[in-house]
């Protein structure tokens, strides 16, 4: 594929991840946790990726670094095609590309002090001599908040907050361009949570990062995305500008995600709701049509064929369904009458 | 000798003080805290990891976990001391009289019987009736908190339901016991937010129409905005704030509180992002005096000495806090909390 676009930093192409599944012992049966998924990041901007638990968003996060194979389509980041690279060759991207993890205690090795920590991403991907390593952990502490006392205590003594500012400083030690954020937020309390989301916006700013953010908490995307891509059962659902995603949702699962999000404001409270009954079915061998037909209020017979491709509807914005492209201007009255009866 | 109690007052917690004896030292988990429930209403317990919002339940079910001790206070329900009762009599309130949803319901459910079995064995218990009257009983609680085909979803194990599915199981067991107090501890964190929204509105209409209390235990602001009528804030283990819904979110007083608003974000409103800055206590080793005031941005002298009593902030409101109280004459401006963002 040429550079089509010179702005987009990170390109991927009908990315796809099958897993078998053993059913008994000699059946498999495939299940597509990423269908044919596509999307640009222009470089030092910030993509959000969000959708339920069992979406797809983490596979599609740890495919793109190829932390796991995907089973078709390319991923480029510049001019490099890192689906064609041999795994060796994937080893030395690694500095360029990094990744922060949802369970700040977890991902860090329990037995390393924190000094070991921060080195051992210089001692795999840099040449540097011992005292500059050094030079460059204190570096590192400084540019997420802690202090350099801190080099020799070990993960264990420090609190969720600092944990994650420690897997952040991890991820920027060998200076890559793109960092996957796989829910850097969703184990912090509230008042934590923004120090963390303001750590990762100034370090972007100065370090000229991209960055995927990958989240299930609708409030968090809103505030630090430029762009934002909605998956459901493996689908990019709908994708647009941040704003249009979330002033003039156009998906009926997007719709309905954004209006189940509680608004800390009493005096908002009953106004009126598109509800979506029942729970995400299972993704094994789904059918061909619509993800969503099962729980979709606006559902009709044609959701059942193939598809639906993504819709262009303005500018960025795009989504997939049927009523966007036949722009059904009834469907708010439709919504309502399919809900006056209790299920 | 206690004044007789507001007849709409269910339960009435008074000086609770439950302490953690560790090697490091004394946990002050829960330290002298007070309030009320109303029957048909739903109160928020709000507050951040390690504030005691969940060993304050425990302390009401006396299911505090060694080495946590409840040290004193009174625990009042429908006009009887629970802290007064035997182990054996007190094992009669838990499953009559209060029921509790956990946050995690797959680990509190039983994987070795039938979702069904275990529900009709509440009713049995309760009901002394027979197996099979108490098994029709549990198909119809089930099909009460809308589980699809719940005749054959009763034969289930909870390994073969969904999460939100499980946590409809809960609400099924909890309230098929018909209990005056319901405690429901994070009953939506590990759920999806459309299934959240089904299982809120299920509490909501269950809670109203068996015209028992709950005390709804939750981190998320939004959650309580939508489904509480009042609310009690903690931090280190103390209420800091208590008060109706609606007054609580427009006119909060403490800055703490204040500190959570402005640092929960909206789907619906941009606006910059706040931080409270510092980090919650080490719970062996409070701060002196009030125990917020290393992170607080009003802080003064005083706050640093002596700690503030709950005084009231308006009607049915009170707070914990010298500024509120009038002991420190300063002015709490909201542009605080956004200067910490620069």
């Amino acid at each position: 594929m040429s550079l089509a676009n010179n702005d987009s930093f990170i390109r991927i192409r009908n990315l796809r991840k099958d897993f078998p599944i053993r059913v008994s012992m000699f059946s498999r049966v495939r299940l597509r946790a990423v269908d044919d998924i596509s999307f640009d990041i222009p470089r030092g901007s910030t993509m959000g990726l969000v959708g339920e638990s069992g979406c797809g968003k983490t596979t599609a996060g740890r495919c793109l670094l190829r932390l796991i194979e995907p089973t078709s389509g390319e991923v480029w980041m510049g001019e490099q095609n890192l689906t064609d690279l041999k795994s060796e060759q994937v080893a030395k991207m690694r500095g360029r590309m990094q990744m922060v993890f949802q369970d700040p205690g977890g991902s860090l090795t329990p037995r390393m002090t924190v000094g070991a920590i921060l080195r051992e991403p210089l001692d795999l991907h840099t040449n540097l001599n011992a005292h500059e390593k050094d030079q460059r952990v204190r570096e590192l502490l400084s540019q997420v908040g802690l202090q350099p006392d801190h080099l020799s205590r070990y993960p264990h003594q420090f609190s969720g907050g600092q944990q994650q500012r420690i897997g952040v400083a991890r991820a920027i030690a060998t200076h890559p361009d793109f960092i996957v954020l796989d829910e850097p937020t969703s184990a912090l309390d509230v008042s934590v949570r923004g120090q963390i989301l303001r750590l990762l916006t100034r370090l972007q700013e100065e370090l000229g990062l991209t960055y995927l953010f990958i989240s299930h908490d609708l409030s968090v995307i809103k505030h630090t995305c430029t762009q934002v891509a909605v998956m459901y059962l493996g689908r990019i659902v709908e994708s647009g500008s941040t704003d249009e995603i979330f002033d003039s949702p156009a998906h009926p699962y997007t719709q309905a995600l954004l209006s189940a999000v509680p608004i800390p404001d009493p005096a908002q409270r009953g106004k009126e709701r598109l509800k979506l009954p029942g729970e995400v079915p299972s993704p094994i061998d789904l059918p061909p049509g619509c993800r969503l037909y099962s729980r979709c209020p606006y559902r009709r017979d044609a959701c059942l064929q193939p598809g639906p491709p993504l819709f262009h509807i303005a500018n960025t914005h795009s989504a997939a369904c049927i009523l966007v492209e036949n722009s059904d201007l009834n469907r708010e009255d439709n919504a309502l009458s399919a809900y006056s009866q209790p299920a | 000798m206690l004044e007789a109690p507001r007849p709409d007052t269910l339960l009435d917690v008074r000086g609770l003080h439950t302490y953690f004896y560790t090697y490091e030292g004394i946990v002050r988990a829960v330290n002298s805290v007070s309030y009320r429930l109303n029957r048909g209403e739903i109160t928020g317990l709000v507050g951040e990891s390690g504030s005691g919002k969940s060993v304050t339940a425990q302390s009401i079910i006396q299911l505090v976990k060694a080495p946590g001790k409840i040290v004193s206070g009174e625990v009042w329900l429908d006009g009887e001391d629970l802290m007064s009762l035997s182990h054996a009599e007190m094992q009669e309130v838990r499953g009559r009289k209060i029921s509790m949803i956990f946050q995690e319901p797959r680990a509190a459910l039983n994987p070795l019987f039938t979702v069904g079995d275990q529900i009709s064995r509440v009713i049995q218990l309760r009901e002394n009736c027979s197996r099979n009257v108490a098994e029709n009983h549990a198909i119809e609680m089930m099909r009460a908190v809308e589980i699809a085909d719940p005749e054959r979803r009763a034969g289930a194990y909870s390994h073969e339901l969904s999460g939100g599915m499980c946590q409809r199981v809960m609400v099924a067991m909890a309230l098929s016991a018909n209990p005056l107090l319901l405690i429901a501890d994070e009953p939506t964190t590990g759920l999806d937010v459309t299934v959240q929204a089904q299982v809120l509105d299920l509490i909501r209409t269950r809670v109203r129409s068996a015209g028992s209390a709950c005390l709804f235990i939750t981190h998320d602001l939004g959650v309580v905005a939508e489904l509480c009528e009042r609310v009690i804030v903690m931090y280190a283990g103390r209420v800091v704030e208590q008060g109706p819904v609606a007054e609580i979110f427009t006119n909060p007083r403490h800055p703490y509180t204040q500190g959570l608003i402005a640092s929960t974000l909206r789907v619906d409103i941009d606006k910059p992002i706040s931080t409270i800055p510092g980090t919650v206590p080490d719970a062996v080793h409070l701060p002196s005096g009030c125990t917020f005031h290393p992170r607080c941005p009003f802080a003064e002298e005083l706050c640093r000495h002596e700690e503030p009593s709950m005084v009231e902030a308006g009607h049915d409101h009170s707070t914990r806090c010298h500024i509120v109280s009038g002991r420190i004459e300063k002015e709490m401006l909201e542009e605080a909390w956004e200067l910490e963002a620069a």
